[in-house]
């Protein structure tokens, strides 16, 4: 080659690099110092971990996040008062599924499938990685066929039961000699039921082989109203086959369908089997309470469950619980082991200013790399449980978190889960306040599950006609 | 005060007293072991009434989190500034209150109370929007003016009742001898009023700092303040916290355990002045 | 009784200046117009309306008293307005009977007087929340230490908070447990300010404590019990944080105040409009009976 073209080459690598370079320092620059301001739930397990990353992107793309914390109440109540007296405070913040639908209609969020929809050029599509996602996540969190924000974990409630209990020879005998089939894992709700009503014990009475010294419990549910009873309730609605609240195709309100009539009287039938405490149990409560070896089976976030029950630090009973799919009703068709998802995810908040910084910073706090290095850092194997199956099937995390396996095999990975997310009405909350109380009420023993149910139809259909659902 | 007793009475008002203190500070108690007792053992059955050795990992906890005392600060000047600012204002409508007649004298009384006969809540989204368009969000000035509007008619009127104590002559008197009302007030009635004034503080001062709901809305980072902080820990589908509540509980009770400490000597100087008339 | 005084001082801008009673009570007028009036009138003006946060966007429109209406049929709010109500009267005559009784008892000398004075204070100091949430512990059927102790007894166990003819009560017990307090503060400042003198004299003329308490000590700090009870009854009236806490507003709606109700119209159902409305009304009838009230006051405590 001639020295020219040499030169010449020399120079055009200079200047190439040096216009790269200044691209990827103008692209780092470009958020530097902007201030997110960012709303969290305290007590949610899977906040902190967010947190955490949200601060480790904000450290890469220079972004400043300040992060204040609230119970979901004071959120769910502050974000309402900050947008509608039009405060600009804010920029992300989590989102509750059961006001997804208010949220998005209000035009409190802006939702992330629309932001990114309108902003192509900003979005780079290998860290939002939207296929590594599992698809409940996305449906739980999609409103009028919009993706509304990024899920903060995965996934939705388990049964959880007493291995020791299952496994001793002299219940198994007992069982099978007073139900006439074997004790396992219940398959279907009727099943669940026996083994609640079997294992619900007095003290003084034995248990495995031990004498009580307090009373035994079969099963335990949050029964606090509203929303902690419906979380609990709505597994069974859907089991038996009612609508969430309302049919879609008719927008009338069916709470006192049948199937709904009987999924309360199901409830109301449980209650004998529950410690007393239990009509103002909250989900921590109630777990708790499986924790400390009160009661045989649970049904449960798998999440919170896995950082209370599997957690020998937590747990009295960490070596001697397992999880499972819930039941069925059998002949009810398309609800097989109907479970509820639940859960928050990250939104970003409509009058923020410094919205696209937000967004990057959610998209980089996301992305499977930050997530997987978050993860292993601090939160295997009880802290969370990061939404992104290619973390969850990592083999160098499957040898952390020793029952990630299991679960993906029982919950996440089975095809036949009937996952459902909640209605998207805006006036849901209150149809589910009706029924809630009404139901809350029967298993105090105050009215009918029947009675309950017809009056708090009747408040429904007042509420839909003022929406103009129905006439 | 009172002097003779009998044994009998001793016995009955010794036992009263104990039932009292029982009463009062069995919860306190059980809400301190509470807060001291690890989360394997929180929901026993039967519950301890007695933990060793105490685990204090949710104060741990607490302390970790970030700014925490600084939310305490924050609750103090608040409460502080607005018990001020409620003990002015409305000591100075008491006295007007007590010792004159003047038209529209119960009309307007019955209308300063209104004040506190609804929740604030309803009032929320209008302050909300003034103090936005003030430019106070945020602040500790919006809360310090907001809450002594919420105690105004608090200090009305308890002050009223003590002022109206101190007897009319001994104003009469400083009057004829000239002195202008502002001289009566400062110099005779709040003197003699003392005990009152510091019982309408105090009870400022608490309702102050243990105000939420407008807490919660008003502020976010720089003005926020501990009620708000310790309401994070009311569950809603969130993991258990009953021990950290009970920790946080604890620490909210102390700075005003030895603020209270620390006034009531004030407190008992001011009973025993208060007791001497002309 | 000086009732020139106002009118000595002229008139105009100058004259408001020298006026003392206005000088007095002009702090207070304009402050509480302020903070207190204007959004009061706002509060109306919403309560005119239909605006939910949520339907049609947000969209506000006036309605005139459809509101005002759709409650004369609202039993959930006349509900709401009875439990708010009979809690008012119970808890506050509890707590004005117990407060008095305790000032009483301890307004004498006696050994660690100041740690019993100070410890029987400490309740109302605690946030609202907390004490809901320790007395909700306490109350746990299983796991709460008042059934345990109980059992020894013989008692029990008893689901306070959850059966529905209970748990009204459960809630007056944790307000009766940090409110006593504020009665007992102020009747015991009360009570210090009662001359030695005058007790002295009567017990030279051998009058029994009974008699001295009820023909002397009473009649003296009558006003303060009065303004005391006052105060707590309309605290009472506006409970929210101890009954969130501990029921939600259950079991059913056995709890549901008139707090809860109108927070939850306001947050949970997004209905401002309707949460306005709700206050207004409660608003009226607290006023009524407070005017009531210190028309009682007023005979009792002033003209003496």
């Amino acid at each position: 080659m001639s020295a020219l073209r040499r030169l010449g080459m020399l120079v055009a690598v200079l200047v190439l690099s040096g216009a790269v370079a200044s691209l990827a320092w103008a692209g780092a620059k470009k958020y530097e110092g902007v201030p997110l301001r960012v709303m969290l739930p305290d007590g949610w397990t899977e906040a902190k971990p967010v947190s955490n990353l949200l601060l480790e992107a904000g450290k890469i793309l220079g972004t400043d996040v300040k992060i204040s914390w609230y119970s979901m109440d004071e959120l769910h109540d502050k974000a309402l008062i900050d947008f509608t007296a039009g405060n600009k405070t804010w920029d992300i913040l989590a989102v509750q599924s059961y006001n997804r639908a208010e949220w998005a209609d209000m035009g409190l969020i802006v939702p992330m499938g629309k932001y990114i929809a309108e902003h192509p050029d900003v979005v780079d599509k290998a860290k939002l990685a939207m296929n590594d996602y599992y698809d409940i996540s996305i449906r739980n969190y999609t409103h009028k066929g919009v993706w509304l924000g990024a899920p903060m974990y995965v996934t939705g409630v388990a049964l959880f039961y007493r291995t020791d209990l299952f496994n001793h020879p002299d219940e198994k005998k007992n069982f099978k000699a007073k139900y006439g089939y074997d004790l396992k894992e219940p398959a279907t709700y009727k099943e669940f039921r026996d083994i609640a009503e079997f294992f619900t014990r007095k003290a003084g009475q034995t248990l495995a082989g031990k004498v009580l010294t307090s009373d035994f419990y079969g099963t335990s549910h949050s029964d606090k109203p509203v929303g902690f009873l419906w979380s609990d309730f709505v597994n069974y609605l859907i089991a038996f086959g009612a609508d969430d609240v309302y049919d879609p195709k008719t927008m009338r309100p069916t709470l006192n369908s049948p199937q709904a009539i009987a999924a309360g009287n199901f409830m109301v039938s449980l209650v004998p089997f529950m410690p007393p405490g239990h009509l103002n149990f909250t989900s921590g409560e109630s777990t708790a309470v499986f924790a400390e070896g009160s009661v045989a089976m649970t049904i449960e976030y798998f999440l919170r469950c896995a950082d209370m029950v599997l957690n020998p630090a937590k747990s009295k009973v960490a070596d001697k619980a397992a999880f499972t799919v819930l039941p069925s009703v059998p002949g009810v068709k398309g609800r097989e082991h109907a479970a509820h998802h639940g859960g928050n995810f990250l939104g970003l908040y409509s009058l923020s200013g410094n919205m696209e910084a937000a967004y990057k910073t959610i998209e980089l706090a996301f992305s499977k790399e930050i997530m997987r290095k978050v993860y292993i850092e601090k939160y295997v194997p009880y802290g969370w449980i990061p939404p992104r199956p290619s973390i969850l099937h990592d083999p160098e995390i499957q040898k952390r978190v020793p029952w990630m396996k299991e679960a993906l095999t029982k919950l996440m990975d089975r095809k036949d889960i009937y996952y459902f997310e909640q209605a998207p009405l805006p006036e849901y909350f209150r149809a589910m306040d009706a029924a809630a109380t009404a139901l809350h009420k029967a298993m105090s023993g105050g009215t009918t599950v029947d009675k309950g149910f017809n009056e708090a139809q009747k408040e429904t259909e007042v509420l839909f006609k003022k929406a103009g659902y129905i006439k | 005060m009172v002097a003779a007793k009998s044994p009998l009475k001793t016995t009955l008002i010794v036992l009263v007293i104990a039932v009292a203190l029982l009463w009062t500070l069995f919860p306190l108690y059980y809400l301190f072991l509470t807060s001291v007792k690890s989360i394997r053992i929180i929901m026993e059955r039967p519950p301890r009434l007695f933990v060793w050795p105490p685990s204090f990992e949710m104060y741990e906890r607490i302390l970790i989190k970030e700014h925490f005392y600084e939310f305490f600060v924050n609750s103090f000047i608040i409460a502080a500034g607005a018990t001020l600012l409620a003990l002015a204002i409305g000591g100075l409508a008491a006295f007007a209150f007590s010792h004159w007649k003047f038209r529209g004298k119960e009309p307007l009384f019955l209308v300063s109370m209104i004040g506190r006969m609804f929740p604030p809540i309803t009032t929320l989204v209008p302050i909300y929007l003034m103090v936005m368009y003030a430019g106070l969000l945020d602040t500790h000035l919006a809360l310090i003016l907001i809450y002594a509007s919420f105690q105004v008619p608090l200090v009305l009127l308890i002050l009223r009742d003590f002022f109206s104590q101190v007897p009319r002559e001994i104003s009469e008197c400083a009057y004829i001898d000239g002195c202008t009302p502002w001289q009566v007030f400062i110099r005779i009635i709040l003197p003699l009023a003392k005990n009152g004034i510091v019982a309408a503080g105090i009870l400022c001062f608490v309702e102050a700092w243990n105000e939420f709901i407008f807490a919660l809305v008003l502020t976010s980072f720089k003005a926020k303040t501990a009620p708000v902080v310790l309401a994070t820990y009311v569950e809603n589908e969130g993991t258990l916290q009953w021990g950290a509540l009970a920790a946080l509980g604890v620490w909210t009770v102390m700075p005003t355990l030895l603020f209270m400490l620390f006034l009531r000597k004030f407190l008992i100087r001011g009973l025993t002045v208060g007791a001497l008339k002309a | 009784m000086s009732t020139t005084m106002g009118k000595r001082a002229g008139s105009g801008w100058a004259g408001v200046l020298r006026n003392p009673t206005l000088m007095f009570l002009l702090p207070m007028g304009l402050y509480l117009i302020l903070w207190r009036a204007i959004p009061l009138l706002y509060t109306v003006f919403l309560s005119l309306n239909d605006w939910n946060l949520v339907r049609r966007g947000g969209a506000r429109t006036f309605i005139g008293l459809d509101n005002y209406v759709s409650l004369v049929w609202d039993a959930r709010f006349h509900d709401s307005l009875w439990i708010s109500f009979v809690f008012m009267v119970v808890a506050t005559g509890i707590q004005t009977v117990l407060g008095v009784g305790l000032a009483l008892a301890t307004d004498r000398s006696f050994r660690g007087k100041s740690f019993v004075q100070g410890a029987l204070l400490l309740p109302m100091f605690l946030t609202p929340v907390a004490v809901g949430a320790i007395w909700y512990i306490l109350f746990q059927p299983s796991i709460g230490p008042v059934n345990y102790l109980l059992s020894f007894l013989g008692l029990g166990p008893y689901n306070m908070l959850g059966s529905a003819s209970t748990a009204l009560w459960a809630i007056v017990i944790a307000d009766t447990w940090q409110w006593t307090p504020f009665i007992y503060l102020l009747v015991l400042s009360a009570l210090q300010g009662i001359p030695e003198t005058i007790i002295e004299a009567a017990q030279i003329d051998c009058a029994s404590d009974f008699v001295i308490v009820r023909k002397i000590i009473l009649p003296l700090i009558k006003g303060t019990i009065l303004v005391a009870a006052l105060l707590r009854a309309m605290e009472a009236f506006r409970v929210f944080p101890k009954i969130y806490v501990m029921t939600g507003g259950g079991p059913g709606r056995a709890t549901e105040a008139s707090g809860i109700l109108i927070y939850k119209t306001a947050f949970r159902f997004f209905e401002i409009g309707y949460a306005s409305a709700m206050t207004i009304i409660m608003l009226v009838l607290l006023v009524t009976a407070y005017g009531f009230y210190l028309n009682v006051v007023r005979r009792v405590s002033l003209e003496y």
